[in-house]
Parts: structure tokens; sequence; C-alpha cells
């Protein structure tokens, strides 16, 4: 019966021990950021399609900025270096699909560092950073250059809308390389002097081009009474701040400020002014069913957050659909939201983080200085992660009362 | 996914069951030594009854203890005692062993005679010729039969189930028993509902053996009493409470005994090894087992008396493919590691399984809170969170967290992303809480 032929001496074999489980499914970290990456790529594509190479440079320079701080931060610190496991991509990719496709790069490559650094590492980096990194890095930016990050080009794709402008564009690129003070000047003219001055003071070359028009001077006087941002935005209506781009507000400050809405279609494809990544809700959509069909977010948080956007959106009289298509909502429900790290982990959870995110956004929507609130609603839930997984512990299997 | 009950939670491993689920039981032919260890069960070990130079029969009890909850052991073969002394536990630890050199004559001890007519005998008797038979659950927490049948009078039992799952991948042994003997199985059932004196037991069976399902419904068909009752294919489909669940959709509570809500679990090749014992009079001295993974050059279920080594176990299965990484006692989700071969089969042992590589990553990564394992914890626990705990030392907040109600079914560290050792360190932190009790009570 003892064939050692058989059987092999084993005095060299290195049997490993170790605990079960001795099997593991295919997930990795790295292969779920790459899903989120491939998720993306319809978003990309759209933003491609609609603000053309400009876009593409602007995700590219962001995401290397990220690598290369990741790089960098994780050598000084001595901590091996995880650039290859696709965060950092993910983190430099949401980043610029949250800016305007008008930001100067280096303002990009600020942003990167800062969502990296102040939003990732500082906190130990990947799974511990309490806030969602990219938001960080627009939150630093849209504090930082309030002007820059409120200037948006039209889509080149959108005929229609510059026709509809053409006036004031012919206008704009005539006084394009006139000097502030001269439409300063202008605006000073019309009624709202005060108002006008301030405008021109803060939001500089955009706002006061824009007032040099006359069709734009009654809006800017309004735009100047709220915030100089809102004003800025509000200004590029007409405005340019290139030569080869064509300004354009984004559909939320249009309906903020002017009551003036976008046809659904336009905001479903994204043939809109916003941030690179945000406008269309088509190509967010795709990317979005992918990531909850690969299991890579929960459905809940998208849910929770449109549901309770859209349910808040018809109890205060406004338009739900509208609210759902414009602005960063979609982006944020599917992207941003949905965050694993800085979500909580449990259903409930993920149900309150979602709903939570919901009532601040609209609360900034309706009542707020700025037009948008997506980023701030998500960090501030961000803020309250662990405060909702406390309370929303599940049950467990035949937990009985005394320790509910 | 797929047809049939289920609970809530769990994970989808490949079964790799194709292995050995259409390889007939061979019989092993008995080794030249048998290593009987005297803890093959939960419970209290067992005290030597023979010594070194004895001659014993195959059959004959080598083993007993007074503990209320322990089961006795039998010599799997004839022949003389070689030596009485401390061995290799699967599990690790060393215990007392008897080992016996096979003298190849098969002599039958004479107290081995059947029990007679399922019908003549009563509640009692069953019991005691299941404690006498030794058998224990072969399912693999060898709990012993004979205590699960004695529920204290105040607990009404009214439902028998019998495990078929057998979710544990590449195992069989169980799947081969339902499709080869079913009547057994049957007869079994039988002899458990007349000693718990109920009339009401189910089968639950995996989808994935469509054959057994069969075989099962069509032995059970005289009977109205026993119901076959499939189940989606889903790990840990067989642990004990979640298989409760499932079938009768009860849930039992937290410290609490399926016993405690009137039900009686049994795994099927519990069921076949009682209607062996009551059949032939034989003990539990042999079991089937697979043995599988890719490290075997013939994967198999074998018929192995207990107490044959590994070594000799995979020699009947012509030797490993390869070299072999890890050799797992057990399936692969909760199976021991072991590090030396003469380690013996054990009657909780439902198969071996070698490995040639190791298929799970030896280096954790950052947890990215995904949340996979909240998903798949049968016992709706929150993994991470505990772990976090354990970790950090907060044993108390573990167990608010629930710590001490995982079933270390091993769900959470299968899907976790970041390789994390999830159930590794609970099973740590809950020895460190059962630590420190003890050190309070002492």
């Amino acid at each position: 019966m003892q064939d050692s032929a058989m059987l092999p001496d084993l005095t060299d074999a290195r049997l490993v021990i170790s605990s079960a489980p001795h099997i593991s499914d295919q997930e990795s970290v790295s292969s779920i950021m790459y899903g989120v990456i491939i998720a993306m790529l319809p978003a990309l594509g759209a933003s491609m399609y609609f603000f053309r190479t400009r876009a593409l440079w602007l995700v590219i320079v962001t995401a290397c900025a990220c690598v290369l701080t990741e790089y960098v931060f994780q050598k000084l610190r001595g901590k091996p270096v995880t650039i290859y496991d696709g965060s950092a991509v993910v983190t430099g990719m949401l980043l610029a699909f949250n800016l305007p496709p008008t930001l100067p790069m280096w303002m990009a490559v600020v942003g990167g560092i800062v969502a990296m650094t102040l939003g990732k590492h500082v906190f130990g980096g990947l799974g511990s950073n309490p806030f969602n990194p990219a938001l960080v890095g627009r939150a630093f930016l849209a504090a930082a250059f309030p002007t820059a990050m409120t200037s948006w080009m039209s889509p080149v794709t959108n005929t229609a809308m510059a026709t509809a402008t053409s006036a004031a564009t012919a206008a704009a690129t005539t006084a394009a390389t006139s000097a502030a003070t001269s439409a300063a000047t202008a605006a000073a003219t019309s009624a709202a002097t005060s108002a006008a001055t301030a405008a021109a003071t803060s939001a500089a070359t955009s706002a006061a081009t824009a007032a040099a028009t006359s069709a734009a001077t009654s809006a800017a006087t309004s735009a100047a009474t709220s915030m100089a941002t809102s004003a800025a935005t509000l200004g590029g209506i007409s405005a340019a701040t290139a030569v080869d781009t064509i300004s354009m507000a984004t559909p939320l400050a249009l309906m903020k400020v002017e009551g003036v809405a976008t046809s659904y279609w336009q905001l479903f494809l994204g043939n809109v002014s916003g941030c690179l990544g945000e406008t269309s809700a088509l190509a967010i959509l795709i990317g979005g069913i992918y990531l909850i069909y690969k299991n890579y977010i929960d459905w809940r948080i998208p849910v929770g957050y449109l549901g309770t956007v859209g349910l808040l959106s018809l109890l205060m009289g406004q338009d739900p659909v509208f609210h759902w298509l414009a602005g960063g909502l979609m982006l944020g429900a599917f992207f941003m939201a949905t965050d694993m790290v800085t979500t909580p982990i449990t259903r409930k959870g993920r149900w309150a983080f979602g709903i939570g995110a919901g009532i601040i956004l609209m609360v900034i929507r309706l009542w707020g200085a700025y037009p948008e609130g997506v980023t701030f609603s998500i960090l501030l839930m961000n803020g309250f992660t662990p405060l909702i997984e406390r309370f929303t512990r599940p049950r467990w299997y035949g937990e009985v009362e005394a320790n509910a | 996914m797929g047809k049939g009950k289920t609970f809530k939670g769990g994970i989808h491993p490949p079964g790799h069951k194709e292995l050995t689920n259409s390889k007939s039981i061979r019989r092993m032919s008995p080794p030249e030594e048998v290593v009987v260890l005297m803890q093959q069960h939960i419970g209290a070990a067992c005290q030597p009854l023979v010594k070194r130079r004895d001659v014993v029969n195959k059959g004959q009890k080598i083993g007993d203890s007074d503990g209320a909850i322990s089961a006795p052991v039998h010599a799997s073969v004839s022949g003389v005692v070689k030596a009485v002394e401390s061995w290799v536990h699967p599990n690790g630890y060393k215990v007392q062993a008897v080992v016996i050199e096979n003298d190849g004559e098969e002599r039958l001890d004479p107290d081995i005679v059947p029990a007679g007519d399922l019908e003549s005998l009563d509640k009692g008797t069953i019991v005691d010729l299941i404690r006498e038979a030794g058998i224990v659950g072969l399912g693999g927490a060898a709990f012993p039969t004979h205590v699960k049948l004695s529920p204290p009078p105040h607990k009404k039992i009214h439902t028998l189930i019998i495990n078929g799952c057998e979710c544990e991948p590449y195992l069989t042994c169980d799947h081969r028993v339902m499709v080869e003997q079913p009547e057994k199985v049957v007869y079994g059932t039988r002899a458990l509902l007349r000693a718990l004196g109920i009339n009401k037991a189910f089968i639950g069976i995996e989808a994935n053996k469509p054959d057994a399902i069969t075989a099962m419904e069509k032995a059970t068909a005289p009977y109205a009493d026993i119901q076959v009752v499939p189940l989606q294919i889903k790990y840990p489909q067989g642990a004990e409470k979640q298989l409760v669940t499932a079938i009768t959709g009860q849930v039992v509570p937290e410290g609490c005994l399926p016993m405690d809500c009137g039900i009686v679990v049994n795994n099927v090749g519990t069921a076949a090894a009682v209607a062996a014992s009551l059949k032939t009079g034989m003990p539990l001295i042999e079991r089937v087992i697979t043995v599988s993974g890719e490290g075997v050059k013939e994967p198999q279920n074998l018929l192995v008396p207990v107490g044959a080594k590994l070594s000799d176990v995979l020699q009947v299965s012509q030797g490993f493919n390869g070299t072999p990484r890890k050799v797992i006692m057990g399936g692969p989700m909760t199976g021991v590691t072991q590090f030396d071969l003469s380690v013996p089969v054990v009657k909780g042992t439902p198969g071996i399984v070698v490995f040639n590589d190791l298929k799970t990553a030896t280096k954790p990564e950052a947890c990215i809170r995904c949340g996979r394992c909240v998903d798949a914890c049968p016992a709706f626990l929150v993994p991470v969170n505990i772990v976090q705990y354990v970790d950090g030392g907060q044993l108390d907040a573990a167990v608010e967290w629930g710590l001490l109600n995982c079933i270390e079914c091993g769900s959470c560290s299968y899907v976790c992303p970041a390789n994390r050792f999830l159930v590794q360190s609970i099973l740590l932190g809950k020895q460190e809480v059962q630590a420190a009790r003890n050190k309070q009570t002492s």
C-alpha cells in the first residue's frame, strides 16, 4: 500500500497553514476602480462631443495631477505607492468632470493637488478620507477662483443658443479687447450704479462686458444685488471669456436668476453649458446603470437622492424633471454621492445619505445664494456618515430586543 | 438566483462539484494502520478503553466518556493496539489516540447485532442505540446526535430538518449518499422522527443536485411525513440557522439553538449513518468523504475507515497532482489546513481538498468600505466595523456590533476586494472576548 513513488516526500513541501476561507472571489480594489473609470467613459465621450479637446485635456491634466500628487505624497511618507490601483485616476476624472471647460489648466492642477492631499492623503490615504476627495478639490477651487469656476462656455454643438445670442456675441467679440474699465463705465451709466460697480470690481471682465450690451444691463443689475459670483455667471450669457468660445450661463443659473427654462431634451442630451461631465444626463445614466449592474454602487443612494429632490420640487411647486436634469445632480447622484469610502456602509444609512443630500441640495437651490448645491450637499452628508452609520446598524440575525 | 427557498445574504462561490459529483462512492481498502482519536466530536473527550497490545475487533468500543455531551469511538479495523498516545487532531491540537495495526481479518465484534424492525423500537431505545454507535453530526460540526435527540422536556420539538445542502464548494459526499443510498437516508430520517416522537420532516437540498432531489423525492414518496425541499444554490445554505429560516421561515433568536424553536437539524450523512447502524448494528466506523481539488490526481468520493491517515487517503486518490500548497480538511470555505499528513480522518471530516496554489491573497489592502461584506453576511452583521473594533482593541464596541453572532462562514473574507482578513479577525475577537469572560468568572 505504502508506495512512496506515488506520494512525494513532503518533508520539503511548503504546505501553507492559514485560517479559512481558502478561496476568494476575483474582485479587487483596482478592478472596482477601473470599473468606475469605464462607467465614466460615456460622460467623458459626451463632454468631448460638447466641449471638444478642451474637455479631454482637462481630464488628462487633472488625472495626471492626482496620480503624481499621490506618488509624491506616498514617497515622502515612505508608504507603498498605490498609484496603479486606479483610485487616483478616478478622483482626477471626477474632479475634472466637476470643472468648467474653460478653467485654466493650472487651476485644474491645483485642484488635483488639493483633492489628493487635503481630500485624501492627510487622512491616511485610500479608505480613510471622510470627505469625497474630488469634491474637496472642487470646493477649494470654487472658493479660491470663484470667477473662473463660474465661467461657462456654450457647447460647441449648441448652434441654436449661439444664434439666439448672436447679437450679444457680436457685441462681446468686438468688446472683448476693450478694457474692463470702459465696460464698467458703460454699466455705471445704467440705473444700478453702485451695484454694477460692485459687479465690475469683483467679477471683472465678463460681467462688465455683459453690462455693455443693453439687453444684459437689467440682468447685470439683478445679479449685482445677489452675490458677485452669480453676477459673473450671469454676465457670461453674452460675454466671451476667450476668443474661441461662446460663453453661456448654466440652465440652473438661467432659471434661478432669469426664470428661463431650458428644454428637457437639451438637458437630457447635455447640449447645455455646465461642468465637463455633468451636462449629459443620458451619458451619466448609462454609466450609472453600469455601476449598479456591476454592484459598484448601491442604487439606494441615487434613488434616495433623486427621489428626495423630485418630491421637494413638487412640494415647492417646482419642476422636478428640470431639477433632476439641470446642473450636477445626475453626476452627483451616480458618481459622487455613491463614493464607497465616504458614504455609509449600511443599507438604511445609504437611504439616509441620499435623502439628506437631497434635502440639503434643494435648500441650497431654492433659498441659497448659489444656483447649484450638489457639491456641498454631498460634502455635508459625508460629514454625517459616521453618525448615520452608528444609528443605522442593521439588526443581526435573531437579534433580541434587549440588544436593539 | 435559481429556484427554491433560501436565506438573506450569502455568496455564490464556484462549486467545482463537477470534479466528483458524478463519481460513485468507492470503498477504500482498510489501511495497515488506523489512528482513532479520542476526541472526534464537540464535547468531552473519550477515555481509551484499551491498552497497548490489546487485540481489538472491528466495531469494538475503544473509547467512551461519562460526559453528557460526548460520543464513544470504535475500532474501524480488527487488529492489535500498537500504541495509546497523543496525536495531532485535524484542528491542530493534540489529543489521545488509539493506534491500531490492522490484521486484515475484518473480525467483527460479537456485540454487533442488528437492532431489528424500526417499528419495534421505542424512542429511548433508538436514542441509546445512536449514542452507543457513536454517531455525531457528519456535516462537520460533529455534535453528538443523541444529545440533539434528547431535548429537555419543556422544549417541544415539532420539526426535523435533514440537511442535504452541501453548500461548501468541492464537497459531494452528501450528494452521492443521496443519489446512491436514498432509502438509507429515508430510513434514518424515519428513525430520527421516531426517536423525537414527531411526524414532520423536511429534507433540504440545494438545486445544484437535481439527481439527488429526484432520488430523494422518489424514496420519500411513500412517506407523507417527509418532504423534500429544493433550495437555492447559495453559500452558506447549509448553516443550521440559515437552513431553518430558509425552510420554515422561523428565525432562531440569538443565543438559542434550533431546538428552542422546536426544530432539530441533522445532516443527510448522519441520517444514513443512523440507518446503517440500526440495520446492521455496526457503529459509526466509516464515512464517505470527498477527495478533490486540482492538487489530487484522481478526485473521488471514498468510503473511508475513521482513523485512516490523510496520507493513505491521498494514496488511494493516486497521490498529488503537482506540488501541493494547501491540504484542507473539509471544504475551502471553512476547512482547516493541514501541515502533517499523518493526521487521521475523523467522524466530522467531510472531505480533503488539495490546492496547488494559494487562491487567496496574503496581503490585505486598504478597506474602501464597499459594503460587500455587509451584503454577504448571512447573520446581517457589519463585518468591516466589527473588525475595526477588534483590531483597535475595542472589544465592547465589537460585541455591541454583534461580534458574538458571527457564524464564521467566511463569506465576508471571500467577497472582500481588499482581501482583508475579516472572519479571521472576528474569530480572534470572539476568542478574546471568551478568554476575558472566563477570566472574570474564575
